[in-house]
């Protein structure tokens, strides 16, 4: 483990432990902050080297981690925190090494043109969004041209009347659902192909382009319809046509967030280091002998951005720390 | 003093310490130190997840104030907070005397 023996770099393992986020998150690290500068200043008014008095206000605070765990995150945070393991377990379980013990590219297939171009990721999804507007668009075309949707209960007959709403239910419902799909598998392989959508599981950004053609245009089209022919009702529909676009957004925020770019970026690339790992998955071979994942990091290993976890094919581990000449643990 | 003897009635001393006076998290353990004469070894970080918790619970409450550029959080008692004191002050007073009681009957 390693010891931090500055303010600052106290404050950033500090600030990685913390289970809490937005508001509550930044005033525990401000009160953290103040009181070290406060230790500090007192221990060099009392007369030790600031080096020294920084070091033992960060000791005297207490182990970072275990500081940082007896905040309790709320029940919102919770729950996510749970979701988000829940995920994070999902996708590794769709990483697993194959059992013969070779680390493996993980099960994703990049097509052999790799990033695909703008003008294929338009093709692949232009007979969807063509087929969505001209949906949509003959509904707000008859809509304000025949029978305003305001006369609902005047003449506007209930079975269209509950059609169109089923319309503006599936569509809340199907964004948000499709958003989950792209969030769940972003780690993983691709959608099995769809004979109906070619094109649909070819790459991660056709995935999200097809999203998009669902989304955009029913939004432009309920938009319009809801502008040219307020309703009654129009607030409640407002929600529901608000409920797409935006949960389909926070979806891919998530699963951007989530997925492995760097990851599937080092591999297309060609960066991805080759060494034998054990069936378990503990223990790597480093040409002599079989060293512990935990112990030890091969030379080359893909690390992540942060530079605390290397890849070893199935999961991220941490890197491990190593001795220093002064005894004290510095991470590897 | 061992952890969990203190971890027990850290949320009263604290509340104890508040009353005196208001104060941020370092003045707050400067006092408590002080007023214990250095009884409770206690990692300083660990008060404030109770300051927090406590404020929760609505017996303190805070407010931020800035001291050479820096945010600094006072913590104050509420009512509720002396009401709350008052009743640990009393149970404590309790378990002292039982636990006195039967020491008592041991020696």
């Amino acid at each position: 483990m390693t010891l931090p023996t500055t303010i600052k770099a106290f404050l950033d393992e500090f600030e990685r432990a913390l289970r809490l986020s937005g508001r509550r998150r930044r005033r525990v690290l401000d009160e953290a902050r103040d009181h070290l500068i406060e230790a500090s200043q007192r221990g060099v008014a009392a007369g030790m080297d600031p080096l020294a008095a920084e070091s033992a206000a960060v000791e005297a605070f207490g182990d970072a981690a275990k500081v940082a765990s007896r905040f309790d995150p709320g029940l919102l945070t919770r729950v996510g925190q749970r979701a988000a393991g829940a995920l994070e377990r999902h996708a590794h379980s769709r990483l697993k090494a194959k059992s013969d013990g070779r680390w493996r590219r993980p099960p994703w297939s990049v097509p052999s043109g790799r990033i695909p171009s703008f003008r294929r990721r338009l093709r692949d999804t232009l007979p969807l969004s063509v087929l969505w507007l001209s949906v949509i668009g003959s509904f707000v075309l008859w809509s304000t041209v025949h029978q305003p949707v305001a006369d609902f209960g005047a003449g506007f007959p209930a079975a269209l009347y509950i059609s169109v709403v089923i319309l503006y239910i599936s569509a809340a419902i199907l964004a948000p659902a499709y958003g989950i799909a792209i969030i769940i598998s972003a780690r993983g392989p691709h959608l099995k192909p769809v004979w109906l959508f070619p094109g649909i599981a070819e790459t991660p950004t056709a995935k999200v382009w097809y999203g998009l053609a669902l989304v955009i245009p029913g939004a432009i089209g309920w938009g319009l319809a809801l502008a040219i022919r307020p309703t009654p009702a129009t607030a409640y529909l407002l929600a529901l046509w608000l409920l797409a676009p935006v949960s389909f957004a926070g979806c891919l925020d998530i699963a951007r967030a989530h997925s492995n770019r760097s990851v599937k970026r080092a591999i297309i690339a060609g960066l991805a280091p080759s060494f034998y790992i054990s069936a378990d998955g503990r223990w790597w071979w480093n040409g002599d002998t079989w060293l512990s994942v935990a112990a030890a990091v091969p030379e080359g290993a893909l690390r992540s951005p942060d530079g605390n976890y290397w890849w070893a094919g199935s999961f991220w581990f941490p890197i491990p720390p190593r001795a220093r000449p002064d005894g004290r643990l510095a991470p590897v | 003093m061992r952890g969990e003897i203190l971890k027990g009635h850290l949320d009263l001393l604290l509340l104890a310490t508040v009353a005196g006076r208001p104060g941020h998290g370092y003045e707050i353990l400067a006092e408590l130190r002080r007023r214990s004469q250095g009884a409770f070894a206690l990692a300083e970080g660990t008060v404030y997840p109770a300051l927090h918790r406590l404020e929760a619970a609505g017996v303190l409450r805070s407010h931020w104030t800035e001291v050479a550029g820096r945010r600094r959080r006072i913590y104050s008692l509420t009512r509720s907070g002396r009401r709350e004191l008052a009743t640990q002050q009393r149970e404590l007073d309790r378990f002292v005397i039982g636990v006195r009681a039967v020491l008592g009957t041991v020696t």
